[in-house]
């Protein structure tokens, strides 16, 4: 994706799956790490990771060098439940249905697909961007 | 069925079959044709592009981007 | 509601068709409305029959094979459901050159759309189920796609309140792995595209199509195309099996997980690793369908690219070059396929003829699911 340095902004929507243990609250320890501007190493951290139970979360959290007080009593406290609930609601709203779902400049990408339907995509919408 | 040899059985659609063959109802049909012309825009039948709001979503790479990825995730 | 969109559709193509020639040349083109058929030094073609209307299951049946449809729980690991192959939006196909799969396995072929699918006899590429039913156990229990098994899942759902009513709703009956396919089939039995402007041709709507899409059905169905000696009938296909030359991927040649898939495939048959995709012959195991795969049915064909069994021409315009080369390079290719050099301009109205297939896909929405 070096190749569309300056032209692409990758955007995160939550869409928890509602039958799997830690998928919301693993959306929230996302957005705990995010009130401490650690999101993104996060999100990469948990991907990697994929252990996604609370003592793990608490582990990424330490890690990471956050406040961990804070960010266990975030996750306690569901504070950032009404924002990944938001999201979730989003995600019906606009009929979606399977998680990753990329929507690129207004296009669908459902479901893990290969790098190329990406580029494909992306070439398209840059193509349509007015000069 | 969709089209006429379909929706012929269909009450509602007597109009419609009327309309589909005979020849000295042509200008009929031609004058209804430009009738719904003028009521549907193009915009109506275009492939709908999916809006996303974005909020204050968090997000990576050049703010200014003239492509926009949105990814719906879940992380297990 | 399906009659006031086909109208509508009928009427907006008419007028992508005539914008170019003006108003004028709008009425007088309506008004003395030109036939492929009626013209009597026209050659008479075999054109095909109108799909009859299927008969619809009763609505709690469909509302339940929805569910199901969407449900990402009838999967091993929760993460894929029917829809992620057959995506709505994308004419119940998936866009992609070869299907997605289960988490950490790959898939060896393109996806079918299933708009139609209710009206064939045989399923999948080389025809390996014989029923809408049949086919819906093969994704199920594959381990590169949904990777579950039918006796679990049916005791999955029958632990979930919502589905135990919807199941007595539908069938009066309790879960069970022929109910669970039995409603997938009703539901998918909606999923039909019959307002195209070729079925409104066929309906006898002389103007349904463009006049480059009339050239290219006389192309299609005449001796020079040749295209409907296996695109036949209704559906456009003969429900037969052709080896066509098209050559195998590198990815799929290359890839250990493919060919992963492509062993496991071939083990389940009682048959050796291959270099290639076996077609038919993975079920039939007669030398001669080596390759073969089932003509594909063409309806919505323009939507539901990239084509053939590998996903190996991304357009319509490419299969049609590739045709007109008669075919790829195989020893065993069928010999109803030979070099016929279509012009540019044929090749151009073979397309605009199958462009002229798709008609209006059933909006089709994610229904509320148990545990929602």
């Amino acid at each position: 994706m070096q190749k569309y340095r300056g032209k692409l902004k990758l955007v995160i929507k939550h869409y928890p799956y509602r039958y799997r243990d830690y998928s919301s609250l693993a959306a929230q320890a996302s957005e705990a790490a995010r009130a401490q501007g650690k999101f993104w190493e996060m999100h990469d951290l948990m991907l990697e990771r994929k252990q996604l139970d609370r003592n793990s979360l608490l582990d990424y959290a330490r890690e990471l060098g956050l406040d961990l007080a804070r960010f266990q009593l975030d996750l306690d406290n569901k504070t950032y439940l009404p924002r990944v609930e938001a999201d979730f609601a989003l995600a019906r709203k606009l009929d979606l249905f399977q998680t990753p779902t990329f929507v690129i400049n207004g296009r669908l990408l459902v479901g893990e697909r290969p790098i190329e339907m990406f580029r494909q995509l992306i070439d398209q919408a840059l193509a349509e961007v007015p000069k | 069925m969709s089209c006429i040899a379909g929706c012929s059985q269909a009450p509602q659609c007597k109009l419609q079959n009327l309309l589909s063959g005979k020849e000295e109802l042509r200008l009929v049909k031609s004058l209804l044709f430009l009738f719904m012309l003028l009521g549907f825009s193009q915009p109506v039948l275009a492939k709908g592009l999916v809006e996303v709001p974005l909020g204050d979503a968090p997000t990576r790479g050049a703010p200014d981007a003239p492509v926009v990825m949105v990814e719906f995730i879940d992380f297990q | 509601m399906r009659q006031e969109i086909c109208t509508y559709q009928r009427s907006w193509l008419k007028f992508q068709q005539l914008k170019w020639v003006g108003l004028l040349s709008l009425f007088g083109l309506l008004l003395s409305g030109t036939s492929l058929r009626a013209q009597p030094s026209q050659p008479t073609l075999d054109l095909p029959a109108l799909l009859i209307t299927l008969e619809r299951q009763s609505q709690a049946k469909i509302d339940l094979g929805r569910m199901l449809f969407f449900d990402r729980r009838l999967s091993g690991d929760g993460t894929m459901s029917c829809a992620v192959c057959h995506i709505p939006d994308q004419a119940f196909a998936d866009g992609g050159e070869l299907s997605p799969a289960y988490p950490t396995n790959k898939h060896w072929r393109n996806t079918p759309s299933l708009l139609n699918a209710a009206y064939l006899d045989l399923f999948f590429w080389d025809g390996r189920a014989d029923s809408l039913s049949a086919q819906a156990v093969g994704p199920l229990e594959s381990p590169v796609e949904m990777n579950s098994k039918l006796p679990y899942l049916a005791a999955k759902l029958a632990e979930i309140p919502e589905y135990q009513k919807a199941f007595q709703r539908a069938y009066a009956a309790d879960v069970s792995p022929d109910l669970i396919l039995a409603a997938l089939a009703a539901f998918e039995q909606t999923l039909s595209v019959t307002d195209s402007p070729f079925e409104c041709f066929l309906a006898g709507e002389e103007q349904a199509l463009t006049t480059q899409a009339g050239r290219g059905l006389k192309l299609f169905f005449g001796p020079r195309g040749g295209c409907s000696q296996c695109h036949s009938g209704p559906l456009l296909t003969d429900q037969k099996f052709y080896n066509l030359g098209v050559v195998e991927t590198k990815t799929l040649q290359d890839d250990p997980q493919r060919r992963a898939t492509r062993r496991y495939m071939l083990e389940r048959q009682g048959l050796p690793m291959l270099q290639r995709d076996p077609g038919r012959y993975l079920m039939s195991k007669q030398p001669a369908e080596m390759g073969a795969f089932r003509t594909p049915p063409l309806h919505q064909v323009a939507q539901t690219g990239p084509y053939m069994h590998n996903g190996s021409f991304k357009t319509l315009a490419e299969v049609v070059a590739f045709f007109s080369h008669g075919g790829g390079d195989d020893a065993q290719k069928s010999k109803l396929l030979k070099v016929r050099n279509f012009t540019p301009e044929e090749q151009a109205d073979l397309v605009a003829f199958l462009e002229s297939l798709s008609g209006t896909v059933p909006q089709v929405h994610r229904p509320h699911l148990p545990g929602d």
